[in-house]
């Protein structure tokens, strides 16, 4: 939105996984941060089905 | 048994191709995203490996839980706003008149544009000093001054991309709210309507006491059946 400036305004999740991949060069460490939001994101996902599948039946 | 292994074969030769593109595009890119996250990598330089270095670094990143917080607040504001805004809508419009189907048209819109687009859009009407949502504002009245939306504050800068999502994204919530109001079976609005109807006129003979005392209520109803059902099965 502001491309994060000055820096320590947000910046989601995602746009920080970019600015460190690219702008910032440390490619191996935006990976791993998005591998983190990946996990996050999979223990929603999973909730998400679990609680689906208990209210249809 | 020859003949099953041969058609699970001819199956499998059918899907190979969207086999084959997930394969390429989405888990060689995932395992390799893994392997780089165990490198420190800058993209000029060759990757030197450092094991699960990365991962320790970005939970110590008080900069991860911040972002990880902001989209967890993001993400808070604005999914009432277009499930709330999504579903008034689809009730607006969703009846299949000519002015109606027009109206969803235009309000879908928005999503298929490109987000890019939209996003330049939005920035350019947001813009504080050429802005048309600024000059808007101005020749209202409602502001003396040009805001700086996209500036320093961030609050301010938050709400313009939430105005802007909203408008992009509203127009799907709508389509998925009147696909499903569409498929309410017309027997159940006949019905709703026609016990409205009975309501009214009990209402409008002025005992509607004695309309609701010759109603059993649904509970009893439930009790009535459960007893004729088990009178009839213990004979």
């Amino acid at each position: 939105m502001t491309a994060g400036q000055p820096f320590n305004q947000p910046a989601t999740s995602v746009f920080y996984v970019y600015l460190n991949s690219f702008p910032f060069l440390k490619l191996g460490y935006g990976a791993a941060l998005s591998l983190i939001l990946a996990f996050i994101i999979l223990i929603f996902t999973i909730t998400q089905m679990i609680l689906t599948r208990r209210s249809q039946s | 048994m020859r003949r099953t292994r041969r058609r699970k074969l001819i199956g499998f030769l059918y899907v190979t191709p969207a086999l084959l593109f997930v394969l390429a595009f989405t888990l060689y890119p995932f395992a390799r995203m893994f392997w780089i996250s165990l490198n420190d990598w800058s993209l000029i330089t060759p990757p030197k490996y450092v094991g699960l270095d990365n991962f320790r670094r970005a939970f110590d990143d008080d900069q991860t839980w911040t972002s990880l917080r902001f989209t967890l607040k993001y993400t808070l504001m604005i999914t009432p706003i277009l499930m709330i805004g999504g579903y008034l809508v689809a009730l607006l419009t969703a009846p299949n008149t000519r002015l109606r189907r027009v109206t969803r048209t235009i309000l879908f819109v928005p999503v298929v544009i490109g987000l890019g687009a939209s996003s330049l859009l939005w920035y350019w009407l947001f813009s504080a000093r050429y802005g048309l949502v600024n000059r808007a504002l101005e020749d209202l009245g409602i502001i003396d001054e040009p805001i700086l939306w996209l500036g320093t504050d961030a609050s301010l800068g938050n709400w313009a991309v939430i105005i802007s999502v909203v408008w992009k994204v509203l127009g799907f919530g709508m389509i998925l709210f009147v696909a499903a109001i569409q498929a309410i079976p017309t027997e159940v609005n006949e019905a709703a309507t026609c016990r409205r109807r009975k309501q009214l006129a009990a209402n409008d003979a002025g005992d509607v006491a004695a309309h609701d005392a010759h109603r059993p209520t649904r509970h009893a109803r439930e009790r009535d059946r459960l007893t004729a059902r088990r009178s009839t099965s213990s004979t």
